[in-house]
């Protein structure tokens, strides 16, 4: 299998072959490939909706990464959601997302005037 | 009139680095925002991939942002938010920044200045697209305004022209949210934005990508209801017969960013035909004395990283105020699209010069050389480089034995 590396913007171009990766220039490399030939894995970004008028959206990722084939459920979930603290960034906003441990954490402080 | 050490013109990524950096070389600091909040365009990048560099961290725009935000405001510097400058004089002895603000007309007195303006998207006015003006027809910047700050969407089914990195991160975004992307057409045969950007915004979602197709047309009158879309040859004119209506009601346009410099025009500096961002030294000083440039004003960088880099030392150097020098131009030679810096101030610190420049072309194995008086100085390899990832290195210029009438180049070679 060939792919390109999403770990940073370099772009490595990596090859698995029977579970061996070439073509990485780091470990991060080889995990990501290995696990991409195997159960892909995403960090998911997105926003979800606040009470607050002056930031009617809060930014929010996982805290980790979760299987590709979840993040259709995270949306789902992050559709859902309404903030009604004063969150800061960093903060978790759910727990244990779409059937994994992963939390999903806010990536601003809320913002008002 | 209070009098500054240094103003930074503008409050996101470079800005704040700029006035942190300043700052701690003993600067007094005020920032300019004509926003309500600091960050700039982070606050709606709310993917992740920022912060590897500098951080060591995958963070999302507004992470990053606020890290910066932190630390300048537990840095006691001063942040005049919601204030728009309207012009820059230059006095005796430094400049007095006009703007516009909640309490009136306010002016600012400093010594140096750092612009920190940012970039702009191109629009459809720039790539003369055909057809009606109907709503619909968005930058991605615009519709990621939209989606990530407002919390609207903004299209149903939508066409994307150009792969640019922000129109990459919307494909995926919009798909996320429910919106259809029938496909992203690019008019070169090469797509614009980082390789590992159509792989995770548009493979991972089955967006298809069209290498050498644009959209000739646009339909609808009060909002979009189709684009035409159609083949392009060699020298990027559409091909007749390829010619197909796709029904849609947003077109986004990701077709390349300008850095933007009006106030720096206004002042005289001299602009780079290449970067069109200000020409300038390995301190960021612009060809006008005291005024600074930093970040995407400079130079369209795809990594937030090298923008905070740059501003960072842009903003010591300003604070610092070395008043320029002997400088040597570095001349342009094949190979290279875009790099800074223009030129070396021998004057100035000049053993740790950073350079950042893109290749012309796709290059599988490429050879970067620095020449003096036609003799290599320098040369590193590179495996592959492609013109939408900026490269960086530091290079040691003070070892090359420059004189205000060396002739210094540099090129890149494919071998």
């Amino acid at each position: 299998m060939e792919l390109v590396c999403i770990v940073c913007p370099k772009g490595c171009r990596l090859k698995v072959e029977n579970g061996v990766v070439s073509g990485n220039t780091c470990k991060k490399g080889e995990a990501f490939a290995l696990a991409e030939s195997t159960r892909p894995m995403r960090t998911v970004c997105t926003t979800v909706a606040t009470v607050f008028p002056s930031m009617p959206v809060l930014p929010v990722r996982t805290a980790g990464e979760i299987p590709k084939d979840k993040i259709g459920e995270l949306m789902k979930l992050a559709d859902t959601i309404l903030v009604k603290e004063k969150l800061r960034r960093g903060d978790t906003v759910a727990k244990g997302v779409a059937g994994t441990d992963v939390n999903l954490v806010a990536t601003a402080s809320i913002y008002t005037d | 009139m209070k009098k500054y050490g240094v103003i930074v013109i503008g409050g996101g990524p470079a800005g704040l680095a700029a006035a942190e950096s300043a700052k701690k070389a003993g600067a007094e600091v005020v920032v300019i925002e004509r926003e309500a909040r600091l960050g700039g365009i982070l606050k709606q990048c709310v993917h992740d991939g920022f912060g590897l560099i500098r951080f060591g961290e995958k963070l999302a725009g507004p992470e990053y942002a606020e890290r910066y935000i932190d630390e300048v405001k537990a840095l006691g510097i001063e942040c005049r938010t919601l204030t728009f400058v309207t012009g820059i004089e230059k006095t005796q002895g430094g400049f007095v920044v006009h703007c516009v603000s909640r309490d009136g007309v306010v002016s600012f007195e400093g010594d140096s200045i750092v612009l920190a303006t940012g970039c702009r998207e191109r629009t459809a006015k720039q790539v003369l697209i055909q057809g009606t003006r109907p709503a619909g027809v968005f930058t991605a910047g615009t519709a990621q305004n939209f989606v990530n700050l407002m919390g609207k969407l903004p299209a149903k089914k939508c066409v994307i022209l150009g792969s640019g990195d922000i129109g990459l991160i919307m494909a995926r975004r919009l798909t996320l949210e429910g919106a259809e992307v029938e496909g992203v057409y690019e008019v070169k045969p090469e797509p614009s934005g980082l390789t590992r950007n159509i792989h995770q915004c548009l493979y991972d979602f089955d967006i298809p990508l069209h290498l050498s197709h644009t959209v000739t047309r646009v339909f609808g009158t009060d909002r979009l209801e189709a684009v035409e879309v159609a083949a392009v040859d060699g020298g990027m004119r559409p091909i007749k017969g390829t010619e197909r209506i796709v029904e849609c009601d947003a077109l986004i346009l990701s077709v390349g960013l300008i850095p933007e410099n009006e106030l720096a025009e206004s002042l005289g500096v001299k602009i780079n035909p290449f970067t069109k961002g200000p020409d300038c030294d390995q301190s960021y000083a612009t060809s006008v004395d005291g005024i600074y440039s930093a970040g995407n004003a400079l130079n369209v960088f795809d990594l937030v990283d090298y923008v905070s880099e740059c501003a960072a030392s842009a903003g010591a150097n300003a604070a610092r105020g070395d008043k320029d020098g002997k400088c040597v131009t570095l001349s342009r030679g094949a190979g290279l699209l875009s790099y800074v810096p223009h030129r070396i101030c021998l004057d100035k610190p000049h053993d740790k010069v950073v350079v950042f420049f893109r290749s012309a072309k796709d290059m599988d194995r490429a050879t970067l050389r620095i020449t003096v008086d036609g003799r290599e100085v320098f040369k590193k390899k590179f495996a592959f480089l492609r013109p939408p990832e900026m490269q960086r290195l530091e290079v040691d210029f003070s070892a090359f034995g420059l004189g205000a009438d060396s002739e210094l180049g540099i090129s890149l070679e494919e071998n």
